[in-house]
């Protein structure tokens, strides 16, 4: 039960970062506050679980890195979308989109 | 053979780049995080601290990058490589660090953490933490070479060696990942860590490959993994389904000489030779790295041990080469 519940955080997290990653490039650190911004502070991520997130993204070819220079002059590791993130994503966002209805349609009846 | 050679060779390299690359993106963050640490009011100390806290285990975290990226299956080839090679070792001149006005260490001396520096650290929650010092270099020293600074000079009341890893814990029904320390028997006695409860290993627990299975837990691991129970030394769990018996627990204060890990639990380093049974201390002992912590006698000066250490680690690399 336990590690099911941490698979589903994961993929959550997975399809989170395909989702800010769609409109350009971001780091890790970006990437965190983004999700902490865009939820207003609903959502927060560590990045114990972010960077390890990430990787594994990065080794499934559906983000590819580029090194740059950040907002503040410094190396930083961005990532952005593939063509197969991106093909990725629109799956993911279209499962999601069911399996929310569903859920919204069980709290309402039941 | 060559052909092998070369490519294990290659896959190295590879490593190495992407373990600085690794050590660079996660310093970035941890930059990031020091700054708006600072900007909302902590000291430089303070913001350090909760950076590196905030991942739960810089070196964990680390970790599963490695894993994501399959790293890891590199690392294999590389020790054995180095098992079945004779290193030639070049002639590093093993210095000994002053822990304490240092307080905690990091354990990894490794680029990431070059923008530490002294006024981040705090001393060490440890009696008589003055006489603490490490052995390091650009790379960790070999067990062989530990136990050659431990019996071959007379400058420490004891030295320890440890190393860390992860596991998967199984107690009951519950389970997970934990950080892990690997320690020699002398390593709560050098350090005078206290215990919370029970005791800590004694020396000769660490003699025997997979001799004694027993085990300190954290106190924090204590709280949430066992529910604070009064009772539980004595009780056991399971490390990779080898099973453990708990001896004690450390004091609430006690998290280890390591910034950057998080200690679940300790257990003895003989205790590996069940856990990686193809490559451990025991079995390489001149190609496994330990990180070691020592405490000088108290009339010992600094430069007498370091000049000391210095000799050891001369007749090593002379060792080597011949």
């Amino acid at each position: 039960m336990k590690k099911a519940k941490a698979d589903l955080l994961q993929g959550t997290l997975e399809l989170l970062v395909l989702r800010l990653l769609r409109s350009g490039e971001l780091n890790g650190w970006d990437i965190m506050q983004r999700i902490q911004l865009v939820s207003s502070e609903v959502l927060s991520v560590t990045p114990g679980a972010l960077y390890p997130a990430l990787h594994r993204l990065e080794e499934r070819e559906l983000i590819t890195a580029v090194w740059g220079s950040s907002d503040n002059n410094r190396r930083a590791k961005f990532y952005r979308l593939t063509a197969s993130g991106r093909k990725q994503l629109e799956a993911e966002r279209a499962t999601w989109e069911r399996f929310s209805s569903a859920i919204d349609a069980i709290l309402r009846n039941a | 053979m060559t052909g092998t050679f070369m490519r294990r060779l290659r896959a190295l390299f590879l490593k190495a780049d992407l373990d600085r690359e690794l050590d660079e993106e996660i310093r970035f963050h941890l930059e990031r995080q020091i700054e708006l640490n600072v900007s909302g009011g902590m000291s430089p100390m303070d913001a350090r601290y909760a950076a590196l806290r905030s991942f739960s285990g810089v070196e964990q975290a680390k970790e599963l990058c490695r894993e994501a990226r399959g790293v890891r299956l590199i690392e294999d080839i590389w020790q054995d490589l180095r098992s079945g090679l004779r290193m030639l070792r070049k002639n590093v001149g093993f210095t000994l660090v002053a822990v304490l006005s240092i307080g905690l260490g990091i354990g990894l001396v490794s680029t990431a953490f070059s923008f530490i520096n002294a006024a981040m650290f705090r001393p060490l929650p440890l009696p008589d933490s003055g006489k603490l010092v490490r052995i390091q270099d650009d790379n960790f020293p070999a067990y062989s070479d530990y136990l050659a600074f431990r019996d071959g000079t007379d400058v420490f009341t004891g030295l320890a060696a440890y190393d860390f890893d992860n596991f998967n814990l199984q107690s009951g029904s519950t389970g997970g990942r934990v950080g892990v320390a690997k320690v020699s028997g002398n390593y709560f006695d050098v350090l005078k860590a206290r215990m919370a409860l029970g005791r800590s290993f004694s020396t000769d627990e660490d003699s025997a490959p997979g001799g004694h299975p027993v085990a300190v837990l954290s106190y924090g691991l204590w709280q949430s993994r066992f529910g604070s129970d009064p009772g539980i030394v004595g009780k056991s769990f399971t490390l990779q389904k080898v099973p453990f018996t708990i001896i004690g627990v450390a004091s609430r204060e006690f998290q280890g000489v390591t910034l950057g890990w998080r200690h679940d639990l300790w257990i003895p380093f003989a205790m590996d030779a069940i856990l990686h049974q193809e490559n451990n201390l025991l079995k390489n002992p001149d190609s496994y790295q330990v990180k070691v912590i020592g405490r000088l006698k108290p009339e010992v000066e600094f430069a007498q041990a370091q000049a000391a250490i210095k000799l050891i680690a001369a007749a090593q690399d002379k060792v080597a080469k011949g």
